[in-house]
């Protein structure tokens, strides 16, 4: 690959930064308007965050991290009351993804289980902001009910649903590199 | 640290924090936070169309999934109007009776009237342990924070969020709520709450009774007017499961909210409640 199309391929560019910037804002929409229509195992998914994901693991950390600042904002602003801590963490998330896809399957061409590692990861990481979440909102929670009746679920919630962001994402990414060859 | 070096990290991190730390200080102090306002708003009638379509969509798989089930509820429904007719009846007659008995013995009527300002739900976000229904008035239209929130069915919840052209409102099912109530049939007062273990299925709980409560299932639940969101006898719930523990001495009791997510479209805001001639907000 040509150092032109390598520079073309990662980072953060205008026209990714819109494209992700839409794509939160309606998945942020989706997610709380009718996010308890689309649950699965009893939770609704968090959308967003499997976007982050998936921006991580195509265009690296700094994409991520940014992916993950503006999803966070966006599912705070549409979907939750209180203290707000979503866009720090999505941030971090998304930074973290990034790394972690870097680390693992490196530099390979995009494939599934690149893609289902980074999202895996990052639906664990949403595991601990729900537990953020209800410790800050609720106080005194019980841990082990959270555990059965709503993080789990909402970890395989989240995971099934990034996976098919991670694949959707996968298919135009390779659409746009198809076309720029 | 390598990563604390990375000038791209520190700088993303920073406007993340800055990002986390002011609404959150804007909604310890009670201040406007105009992102989050902004945002909501102009997620208005994107939240309309979704809501819009996904009812759409259901409502088309339903007709054909849902028809023998329809029938079969048309029947019952057919068979509890008449036995609520026979009610009624006999609710008129002891409606007479009570009044003449209060008017024999001289108590003074307790009457409670109620101003609402009418809204439509837009959103309805359930996610880890957080219920929340957006409404599309605000602050324009007189509502403020912690003002009770109440459909056909009965108690929805409270105002947790104002801003202008909407509100969100937090669902007795959420974890963080509590609502004082009462069983008129035995009298036995109680908190209910939201539980980790029933937000799934929409349902909250009652907990701390001791065991020898006489509750059954069916049993209504209404508002206590403890607490000062809710009004007194407002419906909130009919009892679904009867848990007690023998060893600790106590009963859980799984309520079913009278007003079910699915079918909360239109609320109305208890803006101010006058009893016997005075007016609270």
């Amino acid at each position: 690959m040509s150092a032109q199309q390598s520079n073309s391929t990662r980072g953060l560019t205008l026209t990714r930064a819109i494209f992700y910037t839409i794509a939160a804002f309606l998945l942020a929409v989706i997610q709380s308007t009718v996010g308890k229509d689309i649950s699965l195992f009893g939770m609704p998914p968090q959308l967003t965050l499997a976007l982050t994901a998936a921006a991580a693991y195509f265009y690296g950390p700094l994409t991520g991290g940014t992916v993950g600042l503006v999803s966070g904002i966006f599912t705070e602003a549409l979907g939750a009351v209180g203290v707000s801590v979503l866009p720090l963490l999505y941030c971090l998330i998304g930074w973290f993804c990034g790394t972690v896809k870097a680390k693992t399957v490196g530099q390979k061409p995009k494939n599934f289980i690149g893609i289902m590692i980074t999202v895996l990861f990052a639906a664990l990481a949403g595991m601990g902001v729900t537990l953020v979440r209800l410790t800050v909102g609720v106080g005194r929670p019980n841990l082990l009910s959270a555990l059965v009746y709503i993080v789990l679920p909402e970890l395989l919630s989240t995971f099934i649903y990034g996976i098919l962001i991670g694949l959707l994402n996968l298919f135009i990414y390779f659409l746009i590199n198809k076309s720029k060859v | 640290m390598k990563l604390l070096k990375n000038k791209a990290f520190m700088v993303l991190i920073s406007i993340a924090v800055v990002l986390s730390v002011i609404p959150s200080v804007l909604y310890i102090t009670g201040g406007r936070d105009l992102l989050r306002e902004g945002l909501s708003l102009a997620a208005k009638p994107f939240r309309a169309a979704a809501s819009f379509c996904a009812d759409g969509v259901s409502g088309f798989f339903e007709y054909f999934s849902k028809v023998d089930e329809l029938l079969k509820e048309n029947e019952e429904l057919r068979a509890e109007i008449d036995r609520l007719q026979g009610a009624a009846a006999s609710a008129e007659i002891s409606k007479y009776e009570n009044e003449w008995l209060r008017e024999q013995l001289g108590f003074v009527s307790d009457n409670q009237s109620y101003t609402f300002e009418e809204a439509s739900v837009i959103g309805y976000s359930a996610s880890g342990y957080s219920a929340i229904y957006t409404i599309d008035r605000g602050s324009e239209a007189g509502i403020k924070k912690n003002m009770a929130v109440i459909s056909h069915g009965g108690v929805v919840g409270y105002i947790c969020e104002v801003g202008t052209g909407y509100s969100k409102v937090c669902a007795l099912t959420d974890i963080s709520s509590a609502v004082g109530v009462y069983c008129p049939r035995t009298g036995i007062y109680g908190t209910a709450r939201g539980g980790e273990t029933y937000i799934s299925d929409g349902n909250f709980m009652i907990t701390g009774l001791p065991v020898e409560s006489d509750i059954e299932i069916g049993d209504l639940f209404c508002s206590s007017g403890y607490g000062g969101i809710f009004p007194k006898d407002i419906a909130v719930g009919y009892v679904a499961a009867v848990e007690r523990d023998e060893f600790l001495r106590n009963l859980t009791v799984v309520l079913e909210p009278t007003a079910k997510t699915d079918s909360v479209f239109r609320v109305f805001v208890v803006t101010s409640v006058t009893v016997g001639g005075d007016t609270a907000k």
